[in-house]
């Protein structure tokens, strides 16, 4: 698993590559929840490179997600692949995430 | 039935990987399509997880096997996985079923794994054998007019 990270105005920009399961999982919690000790509260995870997401990976979104939610910000997901899109939606997550198209649509989004 | 890999793995979770890289090498062979090679291989993943993490009370070595197989002809054709551990005793299917409906705040990840596995997979079936835990899969091929 490859994560890139990067800052525009109020927004972090994570980008993910390859696969997030029990295994790689670990290595972005500790980089989501550094960033959000760090006081960044406002995420666009661009998934356009990421090929599989099991339970392991959901469970990290989640803990991002409620403690981002505490400071009023939202992690936001981008370009996910159809199959992970499913597993998103069998696990009743979009209905938690937002979940665009593009990361612009995304970036977009916030500024509403 | 047309046996496609029999696998016997350690309760370690450096294991799974070397499952999936076995799955998905049959997977190319048969050829599975790659919404079943997915549910398969993120199925084997959530359950192995779940039995080398939980399912035992001790420190030693343990086998778990993995046996995987097409069943059926033509228009209803399956693939057939099968676990076989020897763990504590642990029916998935008596796992109670997760609220999908809760908000943020209140949303537990506990129980999600299995979840996905049983909307992922067509049929799931559980018998202690032995001491053992025997968990069998099926999953429904598409037919080519369907993928």
């Amino acid at each position: 698993m490859e994560i890139n990270a990067n800052k525009r105005g109020e927004i972090t920009f994570l980008s993910l590559k390859g696969k997030l399961d029990s295994v790689t999982s670990p290595n972005l919690e500790d980089k989501l929840l550094r960033l959000i000790d760090d006081d960044n509260y406002n995420f666009i995870i661009d998934c356009a490179e990421l090929d599989y997401i099991s339970s392991a990976g959901l469970r990290v979104l989640l803990v991002g997600a409620k403690k981002v939610k505490a400071k009023d910000g939202k992690i936001k997901l981008a370009n996910l692949k159809r199959h992970i899109k499913e597993v998103f939606e069998i696990a009743g997550f979009t209905a938690i995430f937002e979940l665009y198209d593009t990361t612009e649509a995304a970036e977009a989004s916030f500024g509403s | 039935m047309t046996q496609v890999a029999s696998l016997q793995i350690t309760n370690d979770l450096k294991e799974i990987a070397r499952v999936i890289s076995i799955i998905e090498e049959c997977s190319s062979n048969i050829p599975l399509s790659f919404d079943v090679e997915n549910a398969i291989e993120l199925s084997l993943d959530e359950l192995l997880t779940n039995i080398i993490s939980y399912g035992y009370n001790d420190n030693d070595s343990h086998l778990i096997t993995v046996d995987l197989w097409l069943e059926g002809e033509d228009d209803s054709k399956f693939v057939i996985i099968r676990l076989v551990d020897d763990g504590v005793k642990f029916n998935p299917l008596e796992k109670k079923e997760v609220d999908l409906d809760l908000p943020l705040e209140e949303k537990q990840i506990g129980g999600l794994g299995i979840h996905l596995v049983k909307k992922l997979m067509d049929e799931l079936h559980y018998e202690r054998r032995e001491d053992k835990n025997v968990l069998t899969l099926k999953k429904k091929l598409k037919t080519i007019k369907e993928s």
